[in-house]
Order: C-alpha cells, then sequence, then structure tokens
C-alpha cells in the first residue's frame, strides 16, 4: 500500500459552473401563472399555491394564519375527518403556512394519485366551511401552543425584537396576543378568504417528476376561485424602531438567557443584499462562523449561535441569534459586540474569505439539489419580483467581492451605536 | 428500488455505495455502532459528548469543518440511544476530502484538553437549552427510568447528570475512543454522483491501513418484563397538565415490531387517527393528543402523549385513552389499516429524494444485519393484517406494561 500523507489536504476543485434550473412558465385557470420544476427520479409531485394572504393583509395578525390553518378543517361537502382521511389513504400531505407577506398551502402526493390527490386540495381552498366547531377546537390547540411558546426565551426575545424593530403597529412588528384568540369568529375568516384566496391573487409551482399526464390534469381540472370587486391590497407603512436600544424581559426563573442583537436592514432587492449575504455568513452564517468559534468553540458560552440577513418584502432586518447560561449573558453580549466591531475594523484575510465563499457556493449548489429544493429556490428570488439572473448575479458577486468591500459594508451597516439589543431571561 | 453495492476492508469496515447520478453532490454517512446504551451507569453521556469530540480536530488533521467548508462541504451529526452518526455532503469531483478527513478521525483524535474543556461546557449548555429551560424539557429525563429499571435506555443520551459531563477526564475519553471508535465497528455509505470502483480505491487509501481495534463488547443487561403499572407525579410551572404514558414494545427485528408500528400510527399520527378524532374533535377533552414509537434497537417504548383541556382530571383523561384504545380493538377497519400502510410507503418515498437521507438509511439497516432491508421492509408491512393489529393491541397494550407520567401544571 502506498503510504500517504495524512496531513497534506487533497486536492480540490472549485464549484465554477452550476445548473440554476429555469422554471417553465405556463398559465392555468385562464390567467393564474404556473411555474413548471421538472426533474427527479421518484414518483412524487409538490404543488405550491401561493396567496398575497399574509398578516399584513389583515386587521388582526392572527386572523391570516387561522384562515389559512381551517382549510384543513372541512370544506361545504367534506367534513374535516372525511378530508383528513381521503388524503391520507392516497398518501399525501397537506402543509399549510402563512407569515408576515404570503399565504400557502402544498400538496406532497405520489404522481399515480394526484389526480384524485388534486381534486381534494382544490375543493379545500376554494370551498372550506369555516366550521364553529372545527374552528373553537383549532383555537383552543393554538392557545396553548401560545401558552408554552411564552415560557420560552427565545420566543420572548424574538417578539421583542419585532416590535423594537418595526414598531409595535408595524404589520411586521405586531406581535400576536392572547385576547386575539378570543375575537376571531368564522365570518372574519370568511371573508378574508373571499377577499385573497382569489385567481388574480395567486401562482402556483409544481415541482417533481411532472408527466405530461400531470400537466394535463392541472389544465383541466385545477381551479381557483373568481370573486369579483375585491380588493387584494395593503398599505404600505413606514416602520417605526423603538427610540430606547437596550430592551429587557425578565424571567426569572430562566437558566438561560436569549440574546438578539439586531437592527431593520436593506432587503434583497438592494444592490448591496448579497455582499450583506457574505458579511453575514463570516460573522454568523455557518459552522465556522466567527460567533460560532467565538462563543461556541472557544469559550463554550452556548450551543448554538448565528446571525442572520432576512428579507421580507417591504423590508429586511438583521440580527444575531443565541441561547447562552445567564452566568455568561453579559459577556456574551461583549463578545457579539466585539465580533461586529471586527468586522468594521479589519478586514477579513484571505485565507478565511476563500473559505467562506467556497462555503457559500457549495450551499449554493445543495439549495438547487433535488426537485423540491429548486422550487424553494425559485420563491427565494420569485417573492421578491426577481428571476434566474439574481442567482447569477449572487454567483458573480460571491466569486469577485473583495475585503475591502466587505469591510466597507460592515461600516455602513454594522455599527454597534445602530443595533438594538434584546435580552429575555436572566443577567 | 434503492440499489448499492458492498464490501467490506480487511480492517472490517464495510462500505456501501448507492450511485445517484442525478445529484452534482455525494453523500458521505459514517455510522458508529455505539450509543448511550453502550455507556456505564457511571458515566452516562458519553457517546453524545464524544460525537461533539470528534469535530474538536484529529491527529494529523487541526481542524475538522474549515478544511471542508473550504472546499464547499458541510456536515453534521446524532447521536441516539442506539449509534453515533456522522453525515456530511458535498460537491462530488471533491469526495476525497472527506476520506482524508473522515479516515483520520477514526484512526485517532488530537486528544487536546481545550477542546474537552470546552465541549463539556458546550453540552452543559445543551443541556441547558433543550432539557431544563424548555416548558416539558424534562419529560425524557423522568420517563426513561420510569419504564427501565435495568436497560441503560433508563437514561438519556444527554446523559442522567450533568455531573457526568463536567467530570470526564482525558483517560476516560481515550478509552472510550479506543473502545468502540474502529473500523470494524463502522459503516460507511457513500450516496450520489459516484462509481463504485472509485470509492473502492479510495477507501483503500485512506481507511485501509487504519488497524482494527478490539471493540468493548460489554452484554448491555435486558430489560425484563413489566407487570405492573408504573406512575410518578411532577409538578411544574408550565401552563397546562399533560400526560405520558409509555407501553413496553419488541425490539425492532422482532416480527411484531412493524405491529406496534403500525398501530402508533393508527391511534396518533394526525388528524384522521382516533386519538384526534375521538379525544380532540369529538370529547375535546384533550388539546392534543398523539402516538408514537422511539424506534429503538431493543425492548422499546410505544408513547401516546397529550395535552389535558382545563377542568379535566388526569383521572378522566387517562381512562378516556384507554376506552379508545379498548373500542379501537374491538372495530379496527381495513380502510383505516390500508389509509396508514399507504402513507408509511408514500412517506418513504419523499424522503428518498434526498440523497443522505437515503445513506443514513443504508446504513442504519446495514447495521441492524442487512442494508436491504431499505427495499424489503415495507413489503412486510403491506401483509400486515387486521387479525395481527388485534392481537398485538390485546398483548402490548395492556395497562400492567404501562408507565405514566402526570405533569402537573402548578403556578409559581
Amino acid at each position: 500500500m502506498e503510504t500517504i500523507n495524512r496531513s497534506k489536504a487533497p486536492d480540490y476543485k472549485l464549484i465554477d459552473k452550476i445548473n440554476i434550473s429555469k422554471p417553465e412558465i405556463l398559465k392555468i385557470n385562464n390567467n393564474i401563472p404556473l411555474f413548471v420544476l421538472n426533474s427527479g427520479t421518484e414518483d412524487v409531485v409538490r404543488l405550491e399555491i401561493v396567496f398575497n394572504a399574509g398578516s399584513k393583509y389583515s386587521e388582526s395578525p392572527l386572523i391570516s394564519s387561522v384562515t389559512n390553518a381551517m382549510l384543513y378543517e372541512g370544506t361545504k361537502t367534506l367534513s374535516s375527518k372525511e378530508l383528513s382521511e381521503k388524503i391520507d389513504f392516497f398518501g399525501a400531505y397537506v402543509m399549510l403556512n402563512a407569515d408576515r407577506d404570503y399565504a400557502q398551502a402544498t400538496l406532497y402526493s405520489l404522481g399515480k394519485h394526484f389526480a384524485k390527490t388534486l381534486e381534494l386540495f382544490t375543493d379545500l381552498i376554494n370551498n372550506p366551511s369555516f366550521a364553529e366547531h372545527e374552528l373553537n377546537i383549532l383555537l383552543e390547540n393554538k392557545v396553548q401552543k401560545y401558552k408554552i411558546d411564552e415560557q420560552k426565551v427565545k420566543t420572548l426575545s424574538a417578539k421583542k425584537f419585532n416590535e423594537v424593530v418595526f414598531g409595535k403597529k408595524h404589520y411586521y412588528g405586531r406581535n400576536i396576543q392572547l385576547p386575539h384568540f378570543g375575537l376571531i369568529n368564522s365570518q372574519q375568516l370568511n371573508d378574508f378568504h373571499t377577499r385573497l384566496y382569489n385567481k388574480n391573487n395567486c401562482k402556483v409551482i409544481i415541482s417533481g417528476k411532472i408527466t405530461d399526464n400531470i400537466l394535463k390534469e392541472l389544465q383541466n381540472n385545477f381551479m381557483i376561485n373568481d370573486f369579483e370587486n375585491v380588493s387584494n391590497s395593503y398599505v404600505l407603512q413606514n416602520i417605526s424602531p423603538s427610540t430606547q436600544k437596550k430592551h429587557f424581559v425578565e424571567k426569572a426563573d430562566a437558566v438561560q438567557s436569549s440574546i438578539r442583537i439586531g437592527k431593520p436592514m436593506v432587503n434583497k432587492n438592494h444592490d448591496d443584499f448579497i455582499g450583506l449575504q457574505i458579511l453575514n455568513t463570516i460573522l454568523g452564517g455557518y459552522f465556522g462562523s466567527r460567533l460560532m468559534s467565538n462563543l461556541r468553540e472557544d469559550k463554550g458560552y452556548t450551543y448554538g449561535v448565528g446571525s442572520v440577513v432576512a428579507s421580507l418584502v417591504d423590508y429586511g432586518f438583521f440580527t444575531t441569534v443565541c441561547e447562552v447560561g445567564s452566568d455568561y449573558t453579559k459577556s456574551a453580549i461583549t463578545e457579539i459586540y466585539k465580533e461586529i466591531q471586527r468586522l468594521i475594523d479589519e478586514p477579513v484575510g484571505l485565507d478565511e474569505l476563500e473559505r467562506v465563499k467556497n462555503y457559500m457556493l457549495g450551499d449554493f449548489l445543495r439549495s438547487f439539489d433535488g426537485p423540491f429544493a429548486q422550487a424553494e429556490a425559485f420563491r427565494s428570488v420569485n417573492d421578491f419580483n426577481l428571476d434566474e439572473k439574481y442567482f447569477e448575479k449572487f454567483l458573480e458577486i460571491v466569486k469577485t467581492i473583495t475585503p475591502n468591500k466587505i469591510q466597507q459594508l460592515a461600516v455602513k451597516y454594522l455599527q454597534p451605536h445602530s443595533m438594538y439589543e434584546i435580552v429575555a431571561g436572566k443577567y | 428500488m434503492i440499489e448499492f453495492d458492498k464490501f467490506t476492508l480487511d480492517n472490517g469496515l464495510q462500505v456501501i455505495v448507492h450511485k445517484d447520478i442525478t445529484t452534482p453532490l455525494v453523500a458521505v454517512n459514517i455510522l458508529y455502532k455505539v450509543g448511550a446504551r453502550n455507556e456505564s451507569l457511571d458515566r452516562t453521556g458519553f457517546a453524545h459528548l464524544f460525537e461533539h469530540l470528534m469535530f474538536g480536530g484529529s491527529v494529523n488533521i487541526p481542524s475538522y469543518d474549515e478544511p471542508l467548508q473550504l472546499v464547499g462541504g458541510e456536515n453534521n451529526a446524532f447521536t441516539t440511544n442506539d449509534l453515533t452518526n456522522y453525515h456530511l455532503t458535498l460537491p462530488a469531483n471533491n469526495i476525497e476530502t472527506a476520506f482524508w478527513l473522515e479516515s483520520d478521525r477514526m484512526l485517532s483524535l488530537a486528544f487536546t484538553e481545550k477542546s474537552l474543556e470546552v465541549q463539556r461546557n458546550v453540552v452543559t449548555e445543551e443541556f441547558r437549552q433543550r432539557y431544563l429551560n424548555q416548558p416539558y424539557g424534562d419529560v425524557w429525563l423522568e420517563l426513561r427510568p420510569l419504564a427501565y429499571k435495568v436497560h441503560p435506555y433508563q437514561w438519556a443520551t444527554i446523559g442522567k447528570s450533568i455531573e457526568h459531563i463536567t467530570g470526564a477526564t482525558m483517560q476516560e475519553v481515550k478509552d472510550f475512543f479506543f473502545s468502540y471508535y474502529a473500523p470494524n465497528n463502522a459503516i460507511m455509505v457513500v450516496a450520489g454522483n459516484v462509481e463504485t470502483e472509485n470509492v473502492k480505491l479510495l477507501a483503500d487509501k485512506w481507511f485501509g491501513n487504519i488497524p482494527n481495534r478490539n471493540i468493548l463488547n460489554n452484554v448491555i443487561p435486558q430489560e425484563p418484563e413489566q407487570n405492573e403499572t408504573r406512575r410518578l407525579l411532577l409538578e411544574r410551572d408550565v401552563p397546562m397538565d399533560a400526560i405520558y404514558i409509555a407501553f413496553k414494545m419488541p425490539e425492532k427485528l422482532h416480527n411484531d415490531y412493524k405491529l406496534l408500528d403500525i398501530i402508533s400510527d393508527l391511534l396518533g399520527n394526525g388528524k384522521s387517527s382516533r386519538f384526534f378524532q375521538k379525544l380532540v374533535m369529538e370529547s375535546k377533552l384533550f388539546g392534543d393528543v398523539e402516538c408514537y414509537i422511539t424506534g429503538s434497537v431493543d425492548v422499546g417504548l410505544l408513547i401516546i402523549e397529550g395535552r389535558i383541556n382545563e377542568g379535566v382530571s388526569f383521572e378522566v383523561a387517562e381512562n378516556a385513552i384507554f376506552e379508545v384504545i379498548n373500542d379501537f380493538l374491538l372495530n379496527v377497519s381495513e380502510t383505516e389499516l390500508q389509509r396508514v400502510i399507504n402513507k408509511a410507503e408514500a412517506t418513504l418515498t419523499y424522503s428518498y429524494i434526498d440523497v443522505l437521507n437515503k445513506a443514513t438509511s443504508l446504513a442504519f439497516y446495514e447495521m441492524l444485519g442487512d442494508a436491504n432491508l431499505i427495499n424489503t421492509e415495507i413489503i412486510e408491512y403491506q401483509k400486515v393484517t387486521v387479525a395481527e393489529i388485534k392481537s398485538s393491541i390485546t398483548k402490548y397494550l395492556k395497562i400492567e406494561h404501562a408507565s405514566i407520567l402526570q405533569y402537573k401544571s402548578i403556578k409559581n
């Protein structure tokens, strides 16, 4: 056997070519945009309908998510029980989710059962019954989960962060409170559904092994309600961040504190965003990041620490996220600011930048692996009115960005005095 | 059908290759046949602590993560009561980096004091974050020792007590490594855009000269049959009462295992299940009820867990659960059985879209004795009859086999 030098890393190749899958764009049900991502070997289909019906479209922040969740609680012809029995019988899943911007329903089905699962899926989207009995049970269940979440320091800090950074009254900053649950009725849900779960207010993405038969099935049998003369708009609102920088939510019996340090930030539609993603990756965006290396791997303050630059449709935000032993709360905050300041004061070293770039390219490759991942990648641009050119721009910037440029971004966006600091737990 | 090739190196390392050319990636999964069940009573949490130490540098490579990130890779690991599993994905043409990194840490770790000291702290924070600082977070720390009196399943992977972790010495860590981390106690699966011939060459080159080791083969004490209902009442500052009922169920390779797996789905997996329909939708005694199995290699547990609605006593809640089970025994139908089997089959198909899932499953089945179970296990599920389901309910879901944890809400 040949002797090998274990101290020397094998040669490696840079990722230079990534096949970015472009969807085929069709129209169904007269004018609904349909994006088709056909790939994969397994006989599976993922059909996602996205409505402009997130919580920013509703007066109470709870109406959007409850309307969405109630889709699975029975239709005009099928009870909640019958509906779930039928969907389960075909081995299908329906996932429902609403965030601040969008509400979506996703069907996972075996290709061989698609005709039948599609029928059930369109029924639940178009004809929900919003029955009182099911609504009350769903609300009770949500109240219980709410109360459990309220005992978690990470929930307390995340909610406070939203309020502080966007403003308590802003549609991105307001949080669901316990009284909201008692004020919901099925008429509100019905009105919200009629207004927004509408064919001129949605897009459809299908991915997986998409055969001609599946497309034919969609062309012939897919439909979304067409209520006329309804308003699907919302009013763009300026954010009003808190005037106070430091916020503390006490939980006296906590053995760990949850810390968030962050601020409002530009989103994906801004030219600096991709550079900021690179900057963020260095700081706290991967396992080898500076925050992880310092707070976890050097000091052992925490099980995990990271940072994000996130994009909502109208604004973005930046925050670090961690839970640390209560005794370490102050030291952890000091170290987080130290790492932020270091990005402002010193250009990142070339070795570190090389590693971050290659990691991000590998991550980019993973984000297109498999048909369902491609559907998610597609939405990550389409939701912001961008297309695959954004991915090309991303690759270009990741490959060419310099330490100087990264430092400029840190100077411009990460000044510690501009940050909001939220601690939930115990000092 | 998931096809694969299989070979074994002279030192005992088992290697499985699954080719999938639809992905530009390759997944490498290494399973070590050591979990919390291999630990001794006074040194629990070691297998899991070890998982952390495996990222603290190996004998010839000071950092595991940095070189992997440099070639576009990503990795993680998990520890269960039965095994420790390491997995990574990277661009297929950089596959050799994975072999270089994984073989060096199988050869030996760096065993630095700094790494041990830091990871003791990190695991302590993990213990706090996951078990102490969450509502209901300590359920498994209490339920396991109630259900198991002899078998090491009586402690969670994090360990019985944090002192076992904070007191870990370097010598103990080294002993643990050389007793369990060895080519002859590991299974490597390479899945993705690869050729078996190439994997053979790389496996020989990087793993071939790692010596096999004497694996510590302590007999794991098996749990005797339980013949009395065990009860424990906990009082905690949580928003609502909750109940946990744990029934003993057979080991993974037992013929009845699949029956209990299906029963758990029938009773409590999703909205169409018995518990949800009867106890949440109809009688409104619970906010939610679920039923699932622990999936253990040795004698496992079928767990029923429910959040009890306000004003409902533990006694009423418990009786209602047993009523549903009794009713279920009388009238379980072909249709509902078929529904659950269809769902299980479909769920498998969805999970095999991901090359890493396939790699992790292949390694687990090979540990059980045959990687091809990945293809054949579901066929056994499809053959299950209503009569078998009924006889298993009678045999296993008896109250004298149950350990019942009442988790009572009190306000501090």
